[in-house]
């Protein structure tokens, strides 16, 4: 497993779907009724334990609404995972899953997009069953159709799941930073890799 | 270091030791060692400069002379000479006086509200002089002219009044002075040896202060020859102390600026200030130095002793000649740093000569530099990720980035190098490095481009919006969007308009496509099928040269070209060893179309009908499409046209899964049931289902038209269904006895009127009644069978006595229907309980509604002239009104306007 112990996490999703929420279910253990729209992006830290390894991950919390989605690319780069968030009782919300992924895959440009670490959250679960619009089979349907996207229903107000995925994603994280070496460019660049990562470690 | 000085020498100069200069108007005066005053004049027009002596007064003093100055407004040349001050006519020359019969001078300053004026505004803006001369020379009766002079320790300010000088004060100082320079009106700074002071003449205070150690180790000071102490008095009111060799900044309050320390090659004999240098004369050079930073920037051979500055020209001299030292122009220094690819040194010039640009100029010449820089350091060095690291800084036209990579322009070269990835081929690989740095700087364009579209759109919309629409959250967004377009510096993308933004994007758009081509074609599609402007030709010819379906798919898709996606669909759908083949790449594409695109949905759905009939309800089934129930109709006839097996699906599933309700659809779903059903064999499972299948739709729907059914009916056959389809129009006799006479099964009839049975319903009160009446008819016997005598006995209670008597047999004997006869009477004596019960209940209900009406008859109220409505304090008067609960009255209509 590689060096680095600090992961770039960010949130995507429809506006209103809850990604403010799950941040604060995560980081804060809180959850309001009241909705709130993000303005630009927030992020917040948390330390994690994630096999025995000591992580902090920065979660960016984005704006869903279209107005604020001209981010600039310096957002998006040097994202560890993407966490696609969508509400299970709202079509649309789910459908727009593709477009968010494309979008993220274009302003970051991984170097290896079909392993990038995404992680799908259905949230708000603890609404009624008859409110709910996407199964549980559709969903995972859609994840394993985009390369095996692990799936979590969530409940950011019940608290169900929300550090389940977190954990997951921080993992899926840390093993594609493992994969990283394999990529076969030329050793002036993996050199600096190295060295940077080095840096990482006197920082503590 | 590069040249920001060239200098002259002027000619026309007789042999004699040059001691002092001066400069006024377009007349430069020259004092030499013998007295003797030489007046040149300057020609500086565009096409050549030069200076001419035009004059000379031998005898203008009887020794040396030591300093010159012309003083505008008033009209008067000073000259020091043998430590007497010497006043002069400017114009003419003439000896006027000698200035307050002073005898011992050795220094002095002037203070003249008009030259300092005009400094000041050279400092803040080049523009402004003209205007200000103008109106100076109106004022002339308010210039203000202050002298300062030092004899040894002694201190005199004098002021000049009406026509001469007038004592104004005087000090004694703790030291000789060495050097005196005036600040504003009332600061002057006193250099001495060892230390400085300032004096503020409007309260008379001396402040003294050390020169301290970070300037001069004092101890080690010995007086020598060259040995000078020099302020130099700046335009915003800070001076430049000299010593030996070092300069240091002083604050107009005395305090020593810590931030700027010049160390002089030498010990300077003058320096003087020229804006943005400090020119300082060192024995056998000149050394310039920026003003801002001290930072050397050139050292000309020159052996010069004094200087003045007139008009932007340094006239200097020593014992023989006499020089001109001209500046360069800031164009001329920034080519000279640039052909030596010294850009920050060319970022600092520019950032000394900031006053002379708007805040505007001076962003473009910065972006100006820094391009050149990045390209420099692109094209030479190679260092793709400095030269990046300013061009994302930089808003600069992408096409001028884009022009550093001409392999992006052919096609064939774009595929060499996507080929050559693997290849250890030093060109390709430095290519390729070079194309990894252009994605990030591609895609940080489209987020600009967004930003400005987004801006540009939202000031649309405000323009256009009306007010109703401005709601407080779309304002709150609206503001939050732009006050964070307004903080970003955008330079290159403010001046975009929209039409602009959608041609640089499809320059960015493409390119980026070109580059993930080459470096990454996983993000293809991603791109493709995000917002883009990628040019339609140029993607189609690369994705199929590379046959690259799945995104040619998504490049036609999202330009609109539904056609040639789907006939791709199509075609790669037929063949087996595709990854797109069967059904459901075809199926996907139909349910993402619009519901405005329904002809091709409708078009391109019977191949999935015909080759994956099972497979093709989903494209109908779609929620966009089946939710719509205009659509519905166009489905099912275009389902009936291509296939009966899937329009009975699709019936099906609009009918119980979506419940729809039209009569129509549930007519063609029977229809289509029936159909299915007669051309089929008896017997036949799939027969049998379909029956099932329709027997459930018409017992449980009520869309149906049961006579248009029955019309289609087969005569002989399915009896079951046509029994249902005759309780449904209440031909229950008819019904009832298909399952006597036709299907025999007794059973059936009897559950069937259990099922119906409802005493409230004329229609169906009887039907125990109408179930013996058919058994005793098909009997036909003298005697009731014991099948009747059970139903009479199980059912009695339902059937009425007297209708059924007369259909009894004669013979009945009446004993046989005892039982009958005692659950009838049972039956019939509950009801008339239960009707006397519901009659004592609704009786007790009445009384007690009568006594609540008589008890609020019983209330009243008074309405005098005085009484007013509670709401709109008007008498009531005649009009209707309400009382409530606290007696108070209200208008009738006042209430009713309060509800709402």
């Amino acid at each position: 497993m590689s060096g680095k112990n600090l992961l770039k996490a960010i949130i995507l999703g429809d506006s209103g779907v809850g990604k403010t929420s799950l941040m604060n279910q995560y980081v804060n253990k809180k959850f309001s009724n009241q909705y709130k729209a993000t303005i630009g992006a927030d992020f917040l830290t948390k330390e994690v334990m994630v096999d025995d390894k000591l992580i902090t991950i920065q979660i960016w919390d984005t704006a869903g609404q279209e107005r604020f989605q001209s981010l600039g690319v310096a957002f998006y780069r040097g994202a560890d995972c993407c966490m696609l968030v969508y509400d299970v009782n709202n079509m649309k919300s789910f459908e727009t899953l593709d477009n968010w992924r494309d979008e993220f895959l274009v302003q970051a440009s991984p170097k290896h997009p079909e392993s990038f670490p995404f992680i799908v959250l259905g949230n708000k679960i603890d609404l009624e069953e008859s409110k709910r619009q996407i199964s549980q089979k559709r969903a995972m349907a859609w994840c394993q159709s985009k390369g095996n996207i692990p799936y979590f229903e969530t409940s950011a107000k019940e608290a169900i799941n929300v550090e389940q995925a977190f954990q997951q994603i921080a993992r899926n994280a840390l093993m594609q930073e493992a994969d990283v070496p394999e990529f076969n460019f030329p050793p002036s660049v993996s050199l600096d890799a190295e060295q940077k990562q080095d840096q990482g470690d006197c920082n503590c | 270091m590069h040249e920001a000085y060239t200098y002259q020498l002027i000619q026309d100069k007789p042999p004699l030791e040059v001691t002092a200069l001066c400069s006024y108007d377009n007349k430069l005066f020259v004092g030499t060692k013998d007295g003797i005053l030489l007046i040149y004049e300057i020609n500086d027009n565009d096409d050549a400069f030069n200076v001419s002596l035009v004059d000379s007064r031998k005898d203008f003093t009887k020794k040396e002379i030591k300093e010159l100055y012309a003083i505008e407004g008033i009209n008067i040349l000073l000259c020091l000479s043998d430590t007497q001050l010497l006043a002069y006519n400017l114009e003419t020359l003439q000896f006027i006086t000698q200035v307050a019969k002073l005898q011992g001078v050795q220094y002095l300053d002037i203070y003249n509200s008009v030259s300092k004026e005009n400094e000041v505004n050279l400092f803040k803006n080049d523009i402004n002089i003209e205007n200000n001369n103008n109106n100076i020379n109106d004022n002339n009766s308010n210039i203000i002219i202050k002298l300062a002079l030092a004899i040894r320790k002694k201190l005199i300010i004098l002021q000049w009044n009406q026509n001469s000088f007038e004592k104004l004060n005087e000090f004694n100082l703790s030291h000789t002075i060495k050097t005196i320079s005036w600040g504003k009106e009332y600061t002057l700074c006193i250099g001495f040896a060892r230390n400085y002071a300032f004096i503020d003449l409007s309260t008379d205070t001396i402040d003294y202060f050390s020169l301290g150690n970070s300037l001069i180790d004092l101890t080690s000071f010995t007086p020598s020859k060259f040995t000078k102490v020099y302020t130099n008095s700046l335009p915003n009111n800070q001076f430049l102390l000299t010593k030996d060799d070092a300069s240091t900044y002083i604050a107009e309050t005395g305090q020593p600026l810590k931030s700027v320390n010049i160390k002089w090659s030498a010990i300077p004999l003058a320096v003087v200030y020229m804006h943005p240098y400090f020119i300082a004369l060192l024995p056998q050079m000149v050394e310039i130095r920026a003003f801002n930073s001290g930072i050397l920037i050139q050292n000309i051979e020159l052996n010069v002793t004094n200087a003045v500055v007139s008009n932007d020209i340094l006239f200097s001299s020593n014992d023989k000649d006499l020089y001109t030292i001209i500046p360069i122009d800031f164009d001329n220094q920034v080519v000279q740093l640039l052909n030596k690819k010294q850009f920050s040194e060319s970022l600092q010039l520019v950032e000394l000569y900031s006053s002379i640009f708007t805040p505007d100029e001076k962003v473009a010449e910065i972006t100006r530099i820094r391009s050149l820089e990045a390209k420099y350091l692109f094209k030479e060095e190679k260092d793709y990720e400095r030269a990046f690291g300013i061009f994302l800084s930089l808003e600069i036209d992408p096409n001028e980035i884009l022009q550093l990579y001409p392999m992006l322009d052919s096609n064939e070269e774009i595929l060499a190098l996507k080929n050559s990835k693997n290849n250890k081929d030093e060109s390709s690989f430095d290519k390729l490095q070079s194309i990894n740095h252009l994605v990030h700087y591609l895609t940080e364009q489209r987020s600009r481009l967004t930003k400005q579209r987004l801006y540009l759109l939202s000031i649309q919309n405000r323009s256009s919006m009306p007010k109703s629409f401005s709601n407080s959250t779309i304002n709150s967004y609206l503001s939050a969007a732009v006050s964070e377009f307004s903080l970003s510096t955008i330079v290159y993308y403010r001046q975009l308009s929209l039409p602009d933004v959608e041609a640089l994007s499809n320059v960015i758009d493409t390119a980026l496509f070109k580059v993930y081509m080459i470096v990454n074609d996983a993000l293809i599609g991603p791109l493709l099928r995000v917002h883009n402007n990628c040019d339609m030709d140029v993607c189609e010819s690369l994705l199929k040269s590379q046959n690259k379906y799945s995104e040619l798919i998504d490049l036609y898709k999202g330009k609109g070209y539904h056609k040639k996606a789907l006939d791709i669909l199509i075609t790669k759908g037929e063949s087996p060893d595709e990854s797109m083949y069967g059904p459901y790449h075809i199926i996907t594409y139909l349910q993402k179309l619009n519901k405005t695109d329904f002809d091709l949905v409708l078009e391109y759905s019977v191949w999935v009908i015909e080759h994956y009939p099972e497979e093709s309800l989903e494209i109908f089934t779609y929620e966009k499409f089946s939710g719509d129930e205009l659509l519905r109709g166009i489905i099912v006839d275009h389902l009936e046209k291509h296939s009966k097996d899937v329009c009975i699906k699709y019936l099906d599933y609009i009918i119980n899964r979506l419940n729809d309700s039209s009569s129509e659809n549930h007519n063609k779903l029977a229809s289509y049931y029936l159909e299915k059903i007669v051309s089929l064999k008896e017997g036949d499972e799939e027969r049998k289902k379909y029956e099932e299948n329709l027997k459930n739709l018409l017992e449980k729907s009520t869309c149906y038209s049961p006579n248009l059914i029955l019309s289609q009916l087969p005569k002989q056959s399915l009896y079951e269904i046509r029994a249902v389809l005759l309780s449904h129009i209440g031909e229950h006799r008819k019904a009832l006895s298909i399952y006597f006479n036709e299907l025999n099964d007794p059973k059936m009839a009897e559950q069937y009127c259990i099922k119906y049975y409802n005493p409230e319903d004329e229609k169906v009160k009887d039907v125990f009644f109408t179930l013996i009446q058919i058994h005793l008819e098909k009997e036909k016997k003298e005697e009731i069978s014991d099948d009747v005598l059970e139903l009479l006995n199980k059912y009695g209670a339902y059937i009425d006595a007297a209708k059924i008597m007369e259909i009894f047999p004669e013979s009945t004997k009446l004993n046989k229907l005892g039982i009958y006869f005692e659950k009838f009477f049972q039956e019939l004596m509950n009801r008339k309980h239960n009707q006397k019960i519901i009659y004592n209940l609704l009786k007790s209900e009445q009384l007690q509604v009568r006594e609540e009406l008589m008890n609020y008859q019983s209330q009243s109220i008074g309405i005098s002239e005085e009484r007013v409505c509670k709401k709109c304090l008007k008498r009531i008067g005649t009009s209707v009104f309400v009382k409530d609960s606290n007696n108070s009255v209200i208008h009738y209509g006042c209430m009713k306007s309060k509800k709402k």
